[in-house]
């Protein structure tokens, strides 16, 4: 559907060339809920903004349904666009217009007849709950109605791709859960592919199923947003894992008495999907002859998959911590001794 | 002299005549320089780097051109361009003969105001309206000057007024108006009661423009 193919762009300061993006390989299937999250400065803006030629590439292809979109006459080009919607982090819907107006918008560009309008447009206002607002101006309506009132706005030509531009980063975080939730519908409900950016992970966890994530103009990790949950492989995406899902001991316990020996043994386990409602703990402190202590648990859901991480500590015979170790193994459990002191 | 007021030298007939002159000269002088300076002004904004038609061959050459054209005095342009007025409008002497002057001293005036005014408006609207694969002509009628239209309100309010001081002098080359009975009688003659009626009535009709932009401004601002 979208297609990145060795894409880089720099630009030019007075001084100095600045390379915004440095080879960016990524493609995005028909369907997905596609997550790009990235500090600011790591090239996220840029890149999505490359889909819709707001910006240009440097070097390498952007395809749009096997179609490079530099290769098109300004005509196709503009053509193409009406197939693309967009949403911005500050909505930019135009003050001077009332809310109808704003949705009609990309309607009265294409020449649509005002009959096909009236009707289009009510419509999507009662798609987004915004059916009483039609009269009314941007000015007057909160920042997750302005959003709503964007998102209808990027529908009205019956896009297949819709891009978001940090569209919950201004909103509050009740509002920023109204608005992925109509996403979701979206993408559901009118098989729109979604292409996102963002600097919350949160954002990633509610709604997308594919993740990639940025530093400094490349993409240094991608995957199923699952897979990048549960076993993060680089240090950035490890960071941004842990500002949704708590994985570490907290320190009051660490330093609690909790932790008996100098050497303690801590495992640290994932559960996926319905392996998380197995009394795992209860049968192995009644198989073998080791002492269980839960040093940190909790559960999240990825993807309406129940995602929890458990730590424990294991005292006991190391030969029965060895059996209890390959039996939680052999469950099907991810499992890792964790090393307190490196 | 029977008709006349309030022990003034002008009769009351004069005072409406200058009146309608100087209505006359500036809004005559008014659509001619807002069909120029208009266009000039959005292309200032739209030339500009990183703007929808980034040209900076055309920029560059279209600024300085507005600044030599700002920093002439009105007084002196007025005498300038003699020779290209008599071309325009067959003299060089009344009423028409000084709206050329005017419009010269205003287009470039207005430019460098609607410039102001638009690049006001928000770059995440042009960003939107790129999205949709609006043309530039529809990014300019359909989203840069409906959202700067509360500003060009107040800046072409701004022009008007400006015109109606700049017709007062235009009373040099015998253009007649408010600002001219002004002058040739209350000044020169030393016909207090003239002066202080004409700038009275200078006084309102800037006020009665002043109001009129603003409110019309502020209905469509909307804020």
């Amino acid at each position: 559907m979208i297609e990145f193919q060795q894409v880089t762009k720099s630009f030019q300061t007075k001084k100095q060339t600045v390379e915004a993006l440095k080879g960016i390989d990524l493609t995005v299937e028909k369907g997905d809920i596609f997550g790009v999250v990235g500090y600011s400065g790591a090239g996220k803006s840029t890149l999505i903004r490359l889909v819709n030629l707001l910006e240009r590439p440097s070097t390498g292809q952007v395809l749009v349904d096997g179609q490079p979109l530099t290769a098109l006459k300004p005509k196709q080009l503009r053509a193409q666009k009406k197939k693309i919607g967009m949403i911005f982090q500050h909505f930019n819907l135009l003050n001077s217009k009332t809310v109808f107006d704003n949705v009609a918008i990309p309607l009265v560009l294409s020449g649509t007849p005002k009959a096909t309008i009236k009707t289009r447009v009510e419509e999507l206002l009662d798609f987004v709950g915004l059916a009483d607002k039609a009269k009314n101006y941007p000015e007057q309506l909160s920042g997750g109605q302005k959003q709503r009132i964007g998102i209808a706005r990027a529908l009205a030509t019956n896009p297949s791709i819709l891009l978001c531009d940090e569209a919950t980063s201004a909103l509050d975080p009740q509002t920023t859960s109204a608005v992925l939730q109509l996403l979701k519908k979206i993408n559901q409900e009118y098989d729109i592919t979604i292409l996102l950016i963002t600097h919350e992970m949160s954002v990633i966890r509610e709604i997308c199923n594919k993740v990639a994530v940025m530093e400094g103009g490349r993409v240094v990790e991608q995957g199923s947003v699952f897979d990048v949950f549960a076993s993060p492989k680089t240090e950035i995406a490890k960071n941004f894992v842990r500002t949704v899902i708590h994985d570490e001991i907290p320190q009051s316990v660490l330093s609690n008495a909790a932790i008996s020996s100098t050497q303690p043994i801590i495992w640290k386990i994932n559960f996926v999907g319905n392996t998380s409602s197995q009394p795992l703990l209860s049968t192995i402190a009644k198989k073998y002859d080791v002492h269980l202590s839960v040093l940190s648990a909790n559960i999240s859901e990825i993807q309406d998959t129940p995602f929890g991480n458990l730590i424990i500590e294991v005292t006991g015979e190391q030969s029965e911590i060895q059996k209890a170790f390959t039996y939680i193994k052999d469950e099907g459990f991810i499992v890792q001794e964790v090393k307190l002191y490196d | 002299m029977t008709d006349t007021l309030w022990g003034m030298e002008i009769t009351t007939e004069q005072l409406l005549v200058g009146f309608g002159d100087t209505l006359y000269m500036v809004a005559i002088s008014l659509i001619f320089s807002a069909l120029i300076g208009l266009p000039l002004g959005i292309l200032l904004v739209i030339t500009r780097k990183g703007h929808i038609l980034d040209n900076k061959w055309i920029f560059n050459i279209l600024n300085p051109i507005i600044n030599i054209l700002r920093s002439v005095p009105f007084i002196i342009l007025l005498v300038a361009i003699i020779p290209l007025t008599r071309l325009i409008v067959g003299t060089a002497i009344g009423t028409n003969a000084a709206i050329v002057p005017l419009v010269f001293y205003a287009a470039p005036y207005i430019a460098r105001l609607v410039e102001n005014s638009l690049l006001e408006v928000d770059k995440g609207i042009i960003e939107a309206a790129q999205s949709m694969g609006a043309t530039v002509p529809q990014i300019i009628f359909k989203f840069l000057i409906p959202e700067g239209l509360s500003s060009l309100i107040l800046t072409f309010t701004t022009a008007t007024i400006g015109l109606v001081g700049a017709s007062a002098m235009a009373g040099a080359v015998g253009a007649g108006g408010v600002g001219d009975l002004a002058l040739t009688y209350g000044y020169q003659r030393f016909d207090t009661m003239t002066m202080v009626v004409t700038v009275a009535a200078l006084v309102i009709i800037v006020q009665l423009l002043q109001s009129t932009g603003n409110m019309v401004s502020k209905k469509i601002r909307r804020r």
